[in-house]
């Protein structure tokens, strides 16, 4: 007769079947500075979470971790049901990624690159070539997809990894500084598919340092520090309910800190002398 | 002012890379203590004095050998600069770029930034081949005087040519794909057509040794730049004007060919015209053999890493390199005008069994190396549902193939030549794929545990136990092959059943080892390779 051994992890597997991401009190250690705490977090599907905070408060950490780049020294994450440590592969296969500065292959063409992540996640680029027009249309990368990511600006980079994230399908989306190096037409265009794939029952979690984006986009915002969750909540619940001039602007400097504004003054004196 | 300024935040940096680790400074103590050393032996235990008797009589033989010299030299330190500034361009273009945002002349920063670029590359000849050359020259008889501005000369050179090295990797950025690789393939040639010339004029070819000659003529004569720099010691040895004229003739000419490509490259460079061209390659979708042999993803990554290799030059030469110069050895002494004999079939030999050790061992170079090269876009497997042990099977398995066919193909050949029979050729094929199989796996686990992501140069990146382990395999594999064709002639039984043997365990072993480095490539994490 077998021992049945039933882990924690088992039992988070299980449990988060219906749950889309579950962060279960993940803490990371780098040498002996702490990067992320006790962060516990679930994302349901169709739902999109902004993670807000400072930098260096253990953002990029939380979703690296949740991709499978790091290691939590404690805790574990769930992707539809699957341990990102226990079952990686399994899990990966939900997951599209796009990182802060994607990291690409400057020999290949725009096309290549996604021939290869879709071969990564197990499908053919003759099926998909419908999809990636499309794409390549919603972020103006059409005349672009032929050419060596060499010759990509920071901004074509960036479009190219959003492609590789969302052409095979993901049922969760995790977007890193969503923002960064987007013009505003590809911004907006974003957010719409952001919220289309909302509808579709994805899973999207995104980091930001503009309040009005998380604020815009966000079912549920995340405020981390020093590698602590200190806020979470609805932004627009929160300003029906207390006041309705209070701004997820006044909640992040309430709780963060706000500008510096004496030494910023002290500092301007310098150009009156 | 602003080579101080650089000259002292460089300095900055290197200590702060040196205060990382201690092994560093370890490795950095014991680097001067072995100059120190060398230099004590050199000058101290063997004194140049000791010798002079002896080699007196050849001064003049001396001088006109360091016109070749020279040029050696020049191509080593053009080489070298070139390679330093295109492994690393993407941080020296920030740096570069950093610099030229301060209010000074650029000129003067690309300059002191190729200056910079040049010492390190020349900091290895002026180390171990300048004492050597000075140990020489003293002990020819030649005063202080003259071989200290002959040193000076020289050490100038190096800087001039390491300087072009480094422009020359600078403009290379600017090239688009396909014109890299021409310029590979062209550098290829070139260096096939210099072993076809050497091998050629060792088996006695007309031809090869009639243009070595010619060549060696042109560069010992007056209007060789390489005799140029040699003119101090012509002109102790015959006080004529013609060496005092071709003393400041060499000054002349490396400051010439040190400031025009530097204002070239400056100017290009300010008014942007060193970005890469736009590239657009036409995307089909085609079935290959890849699709009937490979499932997914190993499919697709093989496809990437044959696409990378076809377009990045560093890996297709490190990879082809061994090809040409065994196709091209055979050659030249295929094609001598000698009669084949006894002593060619044994030259044959000689010369074939280091390439066959090269073939079993380029896996094992390459692998780690094709590795490290991808640094941070190690993330994108590592967000990806595949298995690392698939990354790490595409990485081994085109290297693998490759030096199976090329090593196969010289086994034959050498059996040809010897006239060895087929039972001969086949011991030396199982043990030669027995070989290809370990060193491959051997490069996986390398690849796996001992490679600094971080290095700049992907060359460079494996570390002191990665190398100890490519050192030691070197050492035994280069002794198995031999010893096994040795070994044949008295004990065929136990080394055929030996061959078999090891035929057939290789192929776990390989397997084994490739698991062992996927386990340890797992263990990373993004902050390890980003």
């Amino acid at each position: 007769m077998g021992i049945l051994i039933i882990t924690e992890s088992f039992i988070y597997e299980k449990k988060g079947a219906e749950l889309a991401i579950i962060f279960n009190d993940v803490t990371k250690i780098y040498d002996s500075k702490i990067a992320l705490q006790n962060f516990s977090m679930r994302v349901n599907p169709g739902e999109i979470v902004g993670l807000l905070g400072p930098n260096g408060s253990g953002k990029t950490t939380a979703l690296r971790i949740a991709v499978g780049l790091l290691k939590p020294s404690k805790g574990d994450v769930i992707i539809m049901g699957h341990s990102i440590t226990h079952n990686p592969e399994e899990a990966k296969k939900y997951i599209g990624y796009v990182p802060d500065e994607p990291p690409l292959y400057e020999n290949l063409a725009g096309i290549e690159y996604l021939q290869l992540i879709l071969e990564l996640w197990g499908y053919d680029i003759a099926d998909k070539m419908n999809e990636i027009d499309e794409l390549a249309r919603i972020l103006d990368m059409q005349l672009e997809l032929n050419d060596l990511i060499s010759s990509y600006s920071a901004g074509m980079r960036r479009k190219i990894a959003l492609m590789a994230a969302l052409i095979h399908d993901p049922k969760v989306l995790i977007i890193d500084e969503i923002t960064a190096n987007l013009d505003p037409k590809a911004l907006a265009s974003l957010a719409i598919l952001l919220r289309g794939l909302k509808e579709h029952n994805v899973a999207i979690l995104i980091s930001t340092h503009i309040l009005e984006i998380a604020e815009e986009l966000s079912d549920r915002v995340v405020i981390l520090h020093a590698g602590e969750i200190i806020w979470t909540g609805n932004p627009k619940e929160f300003r029906k309910e207390v006041s309705e001039s209070k701004r997820l602007e006044d909640i992040f400097f309430e709780l963060t800190g706000g500008p510096e504004v004496e030494q910023i003054i002290n500092y301007l004196r310098r150009y009156t002398k | 002012m602003i080579i101080r300024i650089i000259l002292k935040y460089e300095l900055k940096c290197f200590i702060n890379y040196l205060n990382q680790k201690k092994s560093r400074i370890i490795g950095l103590i014991i680097g001067v203590l072995l100059e120190l050393l060398f230099l004590v032996i050199l000058f101290f235990v063997i004194p140049p004095v000791s010798v002079r008797n002896l080699i007196y009589g050849y001064r003049s033989i001396i001088a006109d050998s360091l016109s070749t010299i020279g040029l050696f030299i020049a191509f080593f330190s053009v080489s070298g600069g070139a390679s330093l500034v295109t492994t690393v361009r993407r941080g020296l273009r920030r740096q570069l770029e950093a610099l030229l945002l301060a209010p000074t002349n650029p000129m003067s920063i690309f300059f002191v930034y190729l200056i910079i670029q040049s010492l390190i590359v020349s900091s290895i000849i002026i180390e171990i081949l300048l004492p050597i050359l000075i140990w020489i020259l003293i002990a020819a008889g030649f005063s202080i005087i003259t071989v200290g501005i002959f040193s000076l000369l020289l050490i100038f050179m190096i800087f001039a040519f390491s300087l072009i090295g480094a422009i020359l990797g600078i403009a290379y950025i600017r090239f688009g794909v396909k014109r890299r690789m021409k310029l590979a393939i062209a550098s290829m040639v070139f260096l096939a057509l210099f072993y076809f010339m050497y091998f050629g004029a060792l088996a006695n070819n007309d031809m090869s040794s009639s243009t070595i000659t010619i060549v060696l003529r042109v560069l010992a004569s007056d209007v060789s730049p390489f005799k140029w720099i040699a003119s101090p010691l012509y002109y102790e040895l015959n006080r004529s004007w013609l060496y005092v004229i071709e003393f400041f003739l060499a000054c002349g000419f490396l400051v010439i060919i040190t400031y025009i490509p530097l204002k070239m490259i400056v100017n290009k460079y300010l008014e942007g015209k060193l970005r890469p061209p736009v590239e657009r390659i036409e995307f089909t979708i085609r079935r290959g053999i890849i699709d009937f042999l490979f499932e997914q993803p190993l499919r697709g990554l093989i496809r990437k890493e044959i696409k990378i290799i076809k377009r990045d030059p560093n890996l297709l030469v490190s990879l082809l390199t061994p090809i040409i110069i065994g196709i091209v050895i055979i050659a030249a002494i295929a094609f001598s005008s000698q009669e084949p004999s006894y002593q060619m079939g044994r030259m044959m030999y000689m010369i074939l069994l280091p390439i066959l050790i090269l073939a079993s061992i380029t896996p094992m170079t390459y692998i780690p190396v094709s590795v490290a090269t991808e640094k941070e876009r190690l993330a994108i497997y590592f967000a990806s549902p595949i298995m690392i042990r698939d990354f790490l099977l595409a990485k081994f398995i085109v290297p693998y193939i490759f030096s199976l066919i090329y090593g196969i193909s010289i086994s034959c050949f050498l059996s040809i030549i010897i006239g060895s029979d087929f039972l001969m050729l086949l011991i030396v094929v199982f043990i030669l794929v027995g070989v290809i199989n370990i060193t491959s796996g051997i490069g996986t686990v390398i690849a796996g545990k001992w490679i600094n992501f971080k290095a700049p140069n992907p060359r460079k990146a494996l570390t002191l136990e990665g190398s100890l382990v490519v050192f030691v395999t070197i050492f035994i594999i280069s002794f198995i092959i031999p010893l096994t064709m040795i070994l044949m002639i008295f004990l065929p039984t136990v080394i055929i059943l030996s061959a078999i043997i090891v035929f057939v365990i290789s192929f776990l072993i390989m397997l084994k080892l490739v698991d062992m480095g996927a386990e340890n490539l797992k263990k990373l994490e993004i902050t390890d390779y980003f």
